[in-house]
């Protein structure tokens, strides 16, 4: 990653970019705090180690005219490198918007180790971006949607949460499944973009072509998905959101699409969005039909457990269902203006 | 190139090198010729700073001192010479605590060890020749 190093200390400056360099790094320098903020500005990077004494400007006061910075589209980084120690110092530097410390002079491999960290905090940033960037795109195709990625996003965290309870699921659903069923749910629909407008906004029922097309939306996203992790195999998010886009309309007795997967052929992460999915629609209102009270759509969800819907994953909802109720209170549909 | 791989052990009976060349050595990947980089620039930015403070000390400009003796402490942790980095952030300390006296002192003990830091990177360039 490019790295900007703020430093007076020309031999320090060397040192830090040979580290970082022969850490395959890409470095540039500035000599003290003014000229790194004019750099950051021209040429924009996301981590930045700063000496804390420098003439013009020093170290606290470059993290803060950094931080006041509200142009910038990423998060920056920011490493204090510096000689001093002690708590006032640590707190002085943390309240100018500092990440990290590493003390001069400074251990190669623990420099090594704290741009690692960054990396990994930035790469989270980016993660969250893309998800989110992707499925607002996905609902942009969609206007009835409105909230409800949000909800079934919630829906499905709750479902995730209880049955980690279990201990039937204790092994697969950790801390980590939760997490990432909440970042990736949004993404069920992504294949959505792909389907022409005169199907996927079309009012009344759908031919069988038609619903030939709308199915597609599961293929279409989960091979998006497998395309962008085939470049990133290491970004495990894509692989359950690919699973979510290309199993959330399978049924657990076989009927469902696009493959007609049964039972735990499902992916679990597919089941548990299946059944947020449809509970979101039941209770919102869509072009085509009007929203079903919480006591009609659970009535119609627990008919199909084991037919639809995985028997654990409704006995779930129906222990969690008071949640689904304040979740739906909570991110209700914005009433329409009228013109 | 030679002799500084050798330079690991302490250059003289029952003294300690002012310059810890292993501790170096890894601070700078064991990329040799950037050890010879580091300690060149060293040996022209050293003694620089060292004189600055001398010249701002002399002229009782005690926060000039500070400032130099804070860059020749960095600098000198940076290429392994602790004692000398030791010396200069004494002379940092007292200067920063207005203490003209002591100042003087560490000035002098700080003088001392960079003609040690210079005298041993010499006996390391000779015997590479």
């Amino acid at each position: 990653m490019k790295i900007l190093i703020a430093d007076d200390d020309a031999l320090m400056l060397q040192m830090l970019e040979h580290t970082l360099r022969r850490h395959g790094h890409e470095v540039v320098t500035a000599t003290n705090g003014r000229l790194a903020l004019e750099h950051l500005h021209n040429d924009p990077c996301q981590l930045v180690i700063s000496d804390w004494e420098m003439p013009e400007m020093n170290g606290p006061e470059l993290v803060k005219a950094i931080r006041s910075n509200t142009t910038g589209a990423s998060y920056v980084y920011l490493i204090l490198l510096t000689s001093r120690d002690g708590t006032n110092h640590v707190i002085e530097g943390l309240t100018a918007g500092a990440d990290d410390f590493v003390t001069k002079p400074f251990n190669p491999t623990e420099l090594a180790m704290r741009v690692r960290v960054a990396e990994r905090i930035l790469a989270l940033e980016s993660r969250d971006l893309i998800i989110f960037g992707m499925a607002k795109l996905a609902e942009s195709r969609d206007p009835d949607t409105g909230t409800h990625l949000e909800r079934v996003r919630n829906y499905s965290r709750v479902l995730a949460r209880h049955l980690s309870g279990i201990p039937k699921y204790s092994d697969q659903v950790d801390a980590n499944f939760v997490r990432m069923i909440y970042l990736t749910s949004p993404l069920h629909d992504i294949g959505k973009v792909a389907v022409p407008d005169c199907v996927l906004l079309k009012p009344s029922g759908l031919s069988d072509a038609e619903f030939s097309i709308m199915k597609e939306h599961t293929t279409m996203g989960a091979a998006t998905l497998e395309a962008a992790l085939a470049e990133y195999p290491e970004a495990s998010f894509l692989l359950m959101a690919k699973e979510i886009a290309l199993t959330h309309h399978e049924r657990f007795d076989g009927s469902g699409y696009p493959h007609k997967l049964r039972g735990e052929q499902i992916p679990l992460c597919g089941r548990i969005v299946a059944l947020a999915d449809v509970y979101d629609a039941l209770t919102s209102k869509r072009v085509y039909k009007g929203s079903f009270s919480h006591a009609v759509a659970r009535s119609i969800i627990t008919e199909g457990r084991g037919g639809h819907f995985d028997p654990d994953v409704v006995d779930a909802f129906v222990r969690c269902e008071s949640q689904f109720v304040d979740i739906q209170r909570r991110f209700i549909e914005p009433v329409a203006q009228a013109a | 190139m030679a002799s500084i791989e050798s330079a690991t052990e302490p250059s003289g009976k029952g003294s300690v090198s002012p310059i810890d060349m292993p501790s170096l050595r890894a601070r700078c990947l064991d990329d040799m010729k950037f050890v010879e980089k580091v300690l060149t620039m060293f040996r022209k930015d050293g003694p620089a700073a060292l004189t600055k403070a001398e010249v701002a000390l002399t002229a009782g400009e005690l926060p000039k001192v500070v400032t130099a003796a804070h860059t020749l402490k960095g600098m000198a942790a940076n290429v392994s010479a602790e004692m000398l980095s030791k010396e200069a952030g004494e002379l940092e300390t007292a200067s920063k605590s207005a203490l003209a006296s002591d100042a003087k002192v560490a000035l002098t003990r700080a003088k001392a060890e960079m003609e040690r830091c210079l005298a041993y990177m010499l006996t390391i360039e000779q015997r590479s020749r």
